[in-house]
């Protein structure tokens, strides 16, 4: 069955025809063209595919583009500055070294995005939470923790 | 069991009322699954464990992702409620904060955006965990069909709920003031992992003796969600580790579990056992 949906992402407005058993992940990919956000397990348990669906993190490989009708969708892409240059959080992750092969990047920076969004200065364990659905096989999430609290003080004018 | 990235064919229909709902399921009948939040849903679809050409989408329905306080009784949560608006909700931290906290431990950030309240309770996995919550503080599951609408136990929802019928709303009496109450979870990682086994409790004092007592059991086959026999065993009785101990230990042995990768039968009510007793420890005495 096709639909006609209205996808909302990054500000701006696509309308497409898709199928019912497209998955949000795979029409942001492959009709959209934006490859930023990763597929990995594609079964809700490494974080890879992580966007922003009206400010809040989900999965989406484990939703269908259908249901995200009329919805604001925020993804990796979305968050770059004037002239391509890095969102404060992805320059606290460059800086920190919280990024090995970079594949789970995207996700946990969506998640960052949107615990920040909320909770401008997080402790530890509240970074810990928000980064819960997220798997990094390469530098370990020392690092990464620590980006996203450099990135708040980033973001709050300390650093 | 085999894994395919990509979805099978099916229509996805989109009603807009929950008459349109039930119509559609007799219209499909067999061949059509409910989808709430999806998280379960698309994961056997891709597993191929469905095989069906239709999903009814439930997010399109008015009034069904509504929280509501009725008075001082009850608090009425609609079926598409997600975990994570159940665990910011300031009326539900008010006035059921049990509640709330168990929905904020449930899985990550992500899956609470995304899983619904309905979707959890009609999953009927034994490690589905609203349930144990529910159980202890007597929550109802108002369910609809064509025939008409009924309320059940939310503890007997396993034996009652038919292909024919759509949960549309939990219904929880709000506990009494003087009610204790206490949860605990046991996963491997605490913030990711499906609970193993867990256990949450609601104790009303009669004096310095255990007067009314709910206890809901988590990780268990489902007609052993409420073990019974332990709570008569607490009521009349003080709050003595003596106690505490006979009724942990009643409540784990009359329960089933079953083996898994990570954990056998046994040992699941060994640790059953004692978040049983750390859930009615929280409970009286507010420790961990």
């Amino acid at each position: 069955m096709k639909h006609d949906i209205v996808l909302k992402i990054n500000n701006e407005t696509h309308r497409i025809t898709v199928d019912s058993r497209r998955t949000l992940l795979e029409v942001i990919r492959e009709e959209i063209g934006l490859t930023g956000t990763k597929e990995m397990c594609n079964k809700g348990d490494c974080g890879s595919c992580t966007v922003l669906l009206d400010g809040r993190p989900v999965l989406s490989c484990m939703m269908l583009a259908v249901e995200a009708d009329g919805k604001e969708i925020l993804t990796i892409e979305g968050l770059a500055g004037e002239k391509n240059s890095l969102h404060p959080i992805q320059q606290a992750f460059v800086e920190s070294g919280a990024i090995q092969c970079g594949y789970c990047t995207p996700g946990f920076i969506m998640s960052a995005k949107a615990l920040l969004d909320k909770n401008k200065d997080p402790n530890v364990d509240e970074i810990k939470n928000a980064i819960s659905n997220h798997i990094c096989r390469c530098t370990g999430y020392v690092q990464i923790i620590e980006a996203i609290g450099r990135a708040a003080k980033i973001l709050g004018g300390v650093e | 069991m085999e894994y395919f990235r990509r979805l099978p064919e099916f229509d996805y229909l989109s009603p807009r009322t929950v008459e349109e709902v039930l119509s559609l399921i007799k219209t499909h009948k067999g061949k059509a699954k409910l989808y709430g939040g999806g998280t379960i849903v698309l994961h056997r679809m891709k597993g191929r464990v469905y095989n069906i050409p239709y999903l009814i989408g439930l997010k399109a329905i008015d009034g069904l992702d509504k929280i509501t306080i009725d008075g001082t009784s009850h608090i009425r949560i609609g079926a598409m409620v997600k975990h994570g608006d159940i665990a910011q909700s300031m009326d539900v931290k008010r006035v059921c904060p049990l509640f709330a906290e168990t929905c904020s431990m449930l899985g990550t950030p992500q899956i609470r955006n995304m899983g619904t309240i309905g979707g959890n309770v009609a999953s009927m996995f034994a490690t589905a965990e609203t349930m144990p919550v529910l159980v202890a503080l007597g929550a109802e599951a108002k369910l609809v069909s064509q025939e008409g609408e009924r309320i059940i136990p939310i503890e007997d929802i396993h034996r009652n709920l038919k292909g024919k019928e759509i949960i549309t709303e939990i219904v929880i009496p709000l506990p009494p003031s003087d009610a204790k109450t206490g949860y605990k979870k046991f996963a491997l990682r605490e913030r990711f992992d499906y609970a193993t086994v867990s256990a949450a409790v609601l104790i009303q004092m009669d004096g310095d003796r255990c007067g009314e007592i709910r206890i809901g059991l988590g990780g268990v086959t489902l007609p052993t969600r409420r073990p019974y026999e332990a709570e008569e065993a607490l009521k009349g009785n003080p709050l003595n580790d003596e106690v505490i101990e006979r009724v942990s230990t009643l409540a784990a042995e009359n329960s089933r579990t079953g083996s898994d990768i990570m954990f056998s039968a046994d040992y699941k009510k060994k640790l059953l056992k004692v978040m049983v007793k750390r859930a009615i420890l929280q409970a009286v005495k507010g420790v961990a």
